[in-house]
């Protein structure tokens, strides 16, 4: 009997409890990347015949003796479990902890002048972006977890005048700049402290 | 009287828990960038390699995403990105998701302006011409 009587106070305290907003937030660039049946050979392998089997690339940039084309593939996956406690002015506010990670899928290929394979390398990998911890309003959700360097658009459409307003070091880095397609290539993710995008003075 | 409050107190937890547990909202989005895909057009004519120019490309497809100068190439590259996302809250569990899609095509021109090879991708957008202004 006095199981029954506190019932009612266990489900509101139960939902309380588990009911304090779960979320899975998934986002997917280019899903359906696959990598190629066939064998590519230096030396042998065409050009069309990669276009042929994947179609246009991503990513097309010129090399001082040929080109090269790179295919990615991108699924980053955020889940925040939120925890709360019946108790007053404190339950309207949840305990959330997240975790995120994403895969990653990339295909490079090189080719010289007269259009044969120079070099190609592929790799599918996941990364741990971490997890984070924090105390939010009940009925809010927050993304914890700053993924823009790795969802950044493919081709921005609108970004040639906007270099301009840019922080000085990455306008005078324009020249060689790998989002311009003239110079080289980048993968996703990739850390701008190092390598060539180091004299843009990123923090 | 007890019994009264009794009911209440049922009547308001089935209420909160329902409420909880069930109300429910949903949402879906999309949104295009880029240039439109007439590439996918079923007017557009087949293109014969070392006849088509890129007078005859451009004139149907208008101006490319990207235009890039090889060693002794000149390559077109078109690209039209599509989002298509869908969230369901239900307060207890909230799970959405986004997907982009690229749909691209690529055409390389020789020194003479006669195309060499073109290509389009595998995945693919549907084609829906913006009405005329």
């Amino acid at each position: 009997m006095t199981i029954i009587r506190q019932l009612p106070t266990f489900l509101v305290a139960a939902s309380l409890l588990t009911g304090s907003g779960c979320a899975l937030t998934r986002k997917k660039l280019n899903p359906n990347l696959a990598f190629p049946k066939q064998l590519y050979q230096n030396g042998i392998t065409h050009s069309d015949d990669v276009l042929d089997e994947l179609g246009p690339p991503l990513k097309m940039t010129a090399m001082p003796h040929g080109y090269a084309f790179m295919y990615e593939s991108l699924y980053t996956k955020e889940l925040q479990l939120g925890f709360g406690l019946p108790i007053p002015v404190i339950k309207w506010f949840k305990f959330v902890v997240a975790l995120a990670d994403y895969d990653h899928k990339v295909l490079i290929y090189q080719f010289d002048d007269d259009h044969r394979l120079v070099c190609s390398g592929g790799n599918e990998t996941s990364f741990d972006l971490g997890n984070s911890t924090a105390i939010q309003p009940i009925i809010t959700y927050q993304p914890m977890f700053d993924t823009s360097d790795v969802e950044n658009e493919v081709v921005s459409f609108v970004e040639w005048p906007a270099f301009c307003l840019m922080p000085l070091a990455q306008t005078l880095n324009r020249a060689q700049s790998l989002d311009t397609g003239t110079v080289g290539l980048e993968q996703r993710g990739t850390a701008p402290q190092a390598g060539q995008r180091s004299s843009e003075m990123h923090k | 009287m007890r019994m009264r409050m009794s009911i209440n107190r049922w009547s308001i937890s089935i209420l909160l828990t329902t409420g909880v547990l069930f109300l429910a909202g949903c949402s879906n989005w999309d949104g295009y960038a880029g240039v439109e895909n007439t590439w996918r057009s079923l007017d557009v004519p087949v293109w014969e390699p070392g006849v088509t120019t890129a007078s005859d490309v451009t004139a149907l497809l208008g101006p490319p995403s990207q235009l890039i100068a090889l060693h002794d190439e000149t390559v077109f590259y078109y690209m039209r990105e599509g989002k298509d996302g869908k969230a369901l809250m239900l307060f207890v569990w909230n799970t959405g998701t986004q997907t982009a899609t690229y749909d691209r095509a690529i055409f390389f021109f020789d020194k003479k302006g006669l195309l060499r090879k073109y290509s389009y991708s595998p995945e693919v957008l549907p084609y829906e011409p913006e009405e005329e202004k």
